[in-house]
């Protein structure tokens, strides 16, 4: 009897202990919001500060943040769905939440935009707004946009008797640049690259040479990829990589890390590697992607926020989008971590671009960025199976390029239609 | 009468002691086990949490995919590379030490470090270390005058990078337990072996490993059983590439169950990849036994 009585007196002290977190909230009379998200590099403190003042501010919510490295956040996200433990607001790229809008995982937001009084859509970068609607529903608002620019270093463009100010501003010129930026040993090994390109684990690198050329990848639900642009855009990166101007095979990280390292002398990359490259002592340009001879295009997108189906406390999740997306906090986003304000309304905002020079380039890609593959439920499984191994067999030259491209349009063609 | 009692009451104590431990297995592995089984004779997608039956389906499937096979193929390489490598070079290390030389103490607790690291960590390391242009290993052979490859980039080179990782992080373990083996070995047979006059080459081969084949039974089934199942050092070194020369069967079951949500044919490959680690482990155990008979 002493026993059961010492182990009930346990049970109840221990969960004393475990609700004691989760009702303080409730004491204070707020709605918890919990909100998961893969912020853990150097833009985790401005994103907290931001929580913190939200929090502070208001009187019936709190934003009980979670943060994990991305991979770890879908990795978890799975298994707390099922479970119906799932967090009520969560960030994740733009090209993953189709897949889980499409699985009836999401809430719709449509309610919430029409009835809103202080957040018009029609201020947000419309290609966020557009990526986020799914099948004539919007499931995803902006979270953070950014866009990919041309990294360069300085140093080495003078050493290779570039003009540092006159970076390459059309693929030609990039073009020539490469052929004086690499190079090679006595015995013919590349020493320097011209460029990191990455082709597996990365901001989509390889698709704005395709874009350059005028080449796509998906339209109307079905592939395009076998079109004469992409065979000349694949060609022309498949003898690239053969001369030596980039190394075959990158993850987004090994490129980042040879051109922070000053052994490759370009990069396109987004705005969360400035800090780093700077850090790593490159004497960095920044300057828009080349233009090709189908115009200047380049990726954009980056992070969207969504509610979760199941969440209880939906109305308190829509209050803090529509916080993260005032002028007044992009503002604070923008100037500290770097990236673009996800509102249309702000290009002329003074304090930002005096504040943040380097936000000008990201502010001037923005308008021709494209979303790539945003709303595609299949765009990992795309990636992986389709893409991937079609960069790896061109850049590596185990293929020609109109090969390869025929064996990766009949499987996006199967892919899609599975 | 008396005696009976007494083996029922011992049985129910036994009972008592193993109850626990049954619960254990029972709910987190037995359970498990015949829900992958139900799984895998279902289409399932477990993020939409719909399925319906399709019988043999998945495992026909299988057979017809690619990528599986190709998984496969890259498992057996693995396996075939990785275990002998990994037997011999620890039973080889653990004969020198044996011999007790001085600074063996240092050198066995110097080989024993990478089993108590993180197999996550080890990965990441090697991972930097391979590196075709910034890596450790690049820049001295480069300074030694000897050609280079981006060892995780090709695909001629990338499965002996990944092989040799795991070597390296259990060669330490697996030669403690061959020592402790060559240690339960009687010093009288080595003192009547030497006065019969055989050298210490004849005792290795006549003593030593004739006396350690239950210790390398063990050594063997295991190794086997976790090459079969090699995942960690290929997630975070080559995520199954580059070209998929990487992508052994544990990481494909991995990427259809989690990224495709795929989790009834995830299921059926894994459960052939039960049925190859079952029949291979009994082949050993089998050929071990008919060997001690003998």
């Amino acid at each position: 009897m002493k026993k059961i009585v010492v182990v009930l007196i346990l049970i109840a002290l221990v969960s004393a202990v475990y609700a004691g977190g989760s009702t303080e909230a409730k004491k204070l009379g707020k709605q918890t919001v919990v909100f998961w998200n893969g912020y853990t590099g150097p833009d985790r403190p401005v994103l907290e500060d931001l929580v913190a003042q939200y929090n502070a501010q208001s009187d019936d919510i709190e934003i009980k943040m979670e943060i994990m490295p991305w991979d770890t956040l879908f990795q978890k996200l799975m298994p707390a769905m099922i479970a119906g433990n799932a967090p009520d607001l969560i960030a994740m790229s733009v090209g993953r939440y189709a897949e889980y809008a499409e699985a009836g995982k999401l809430a719709s937001l449509d309610g919430f935009i029409q009835n809103s009084k202080v957040l018009n859509v029609k201020d947000l970068v419309p290609g966020m707004i557009e990526a986020g609607n799914f099948q004539g529903s919007q499931y995803a608002m902006p979270m953070a946009f950014a866009a990919m620019v041309m990294y360069y270093n300085k140093a080495m463009f003078r050493e290779a008797g570039l003009d540092p100010e006159n970076p390459p501003a059309t693929l030609a010129q990039l073009q020539d640049a490469w052929t004086k930026l690499i190079k090679k040993d006595s015995s013919g090994n590349v020493v320097q690259y011209a460029q990191a390109i990455a082709v597996k684990s990365t901001v989509p690198m390889v698709p704005v040479f395709m874009w350059m050329y005028g080449a796509d990848y998906i339209a109307g639900g079905k592939s395009v990829i076998n079109s004469a642009e992409a065979v000349q855009a694949m060609s022309m990166l498949g003898d690239a990589f053969q001369a030596g101007v980039s190394p075959v095979g990158l993850t987004g990280q090994e490129a980042d890390n040879l051109f922070a390292a000053g052994k490759a002398a370009i990069e396109f990359n987004g705005p969360w590697a400035i800090n780093g490259f700077r850090g790593a002592g490159i004497d960095l340009g920044i300057a828009e992607v080349p233009a090709g001879m189908a115009g200047r295009r380049t990726w954009g997108g980056d992070t969207i926020l969504t509610i979760t189906k199941d969440s209880k406390v939906k109305d308190a999740a829509w209050d803090f989008i529509e916080y993260w997306n005032s002028p007044a906090t992009q503002r604070t986003w923008a100037l500290n971590v770097g990236f673009p304000p996800t509102r249309t309304d702000m290009s002329g905002d003074v304090e930002l671009t005096t504040g943040n020079p380097d936000i000008v380039y990201f502010l001037n890609s923005a308008p021709y960025s494209v979303l790539f593959m945003a709303d595609e439920p299949k765009a990992g499984r795309i990636d992986e199976e389709v893409l991937v191994p079609l960069y790896e067999s061109v850049t590596r030259k185990t293929l020609d390029a109109a090969t390869a491209l025929k064996q990766a349009d009949a499987a996006l063609s199967a892919l899609l239609n599975e | 009468m008396r005696k009976k009692t007494m083996n029922r009451s011992i049985a129910l104590a036994g009972m008592r002691m193993v109850l626990p431990s049954m619960i254990i297995i029972t709910v987190f592995v037995l359970v498990p086990i015949v829900q992958s089984l139900s799984m895998s004779l279902q289409n399932w997608n477990i993020l939409k949490n719909t399925h319906f039956f399709v019988g043999f389906d998945n495992f026909r499937k299988a057979f017809g995919d690619e990528r599986f096979l190709n998984a496969l193929l890259n498992t057996v390489i693995y396996t075939l590379s990785y275990v002998p490598i990994l037997v011999l070079g620890s039973l080889l290390i653990a004969i020198l030490l044996n011999y007790g030389f001085t600074g063996a103490g240092f050198f066995k607790s110097l080989l024993f470090v990478p089993a108590i690291t993180s197999m996550a960590i080890v990965a990441i390391i090697f991972r930097f270390l391979l590196d075709g242009d910034i890596g450790l290993l690049s820049i001295w052979l480069k300074a030694l005058g000897f050609q280079t490859k981006d060892f995780l980039r090709d695909p001629d080179t990338a499965m002996w990078a990944v092989v040799l990782t795991g070597v390296w992080r259990w060669i330490g373990f697996n030669m403690v337990i061959f020592l402790s083996g060559l240690n339960a070995i009687p010093n009288d047979l080595y003192e009547a072996a030497e006065i019969d006059g055989a050298g210490k080459v004849r005792q290795l081969f006549s003593i030593s490993l004739p006396l350690l084949m239950p210790t390398m039974s063990f050594v063997l089934i295991t190794n086997l059983i976790s090459s079969f199942q090699v995942f960690d050092q290929i997630y975070v070194m080559t995520k199954g590439g580059p070209l998929f020369s990487t992508e052994v069967l544990v990481y494909y079951i991995y990427y259809r169950g989690f990224n495709v949500f795929d989790m009834g044919y995830a299921s059926a490959m894994a459960f052939i990849l039960f049925c190859i680690i079952l029949v291979f482990t009994i082949l050993q155990l089998k050929g071990f036994r008919s060997e001690g008979e003998r």
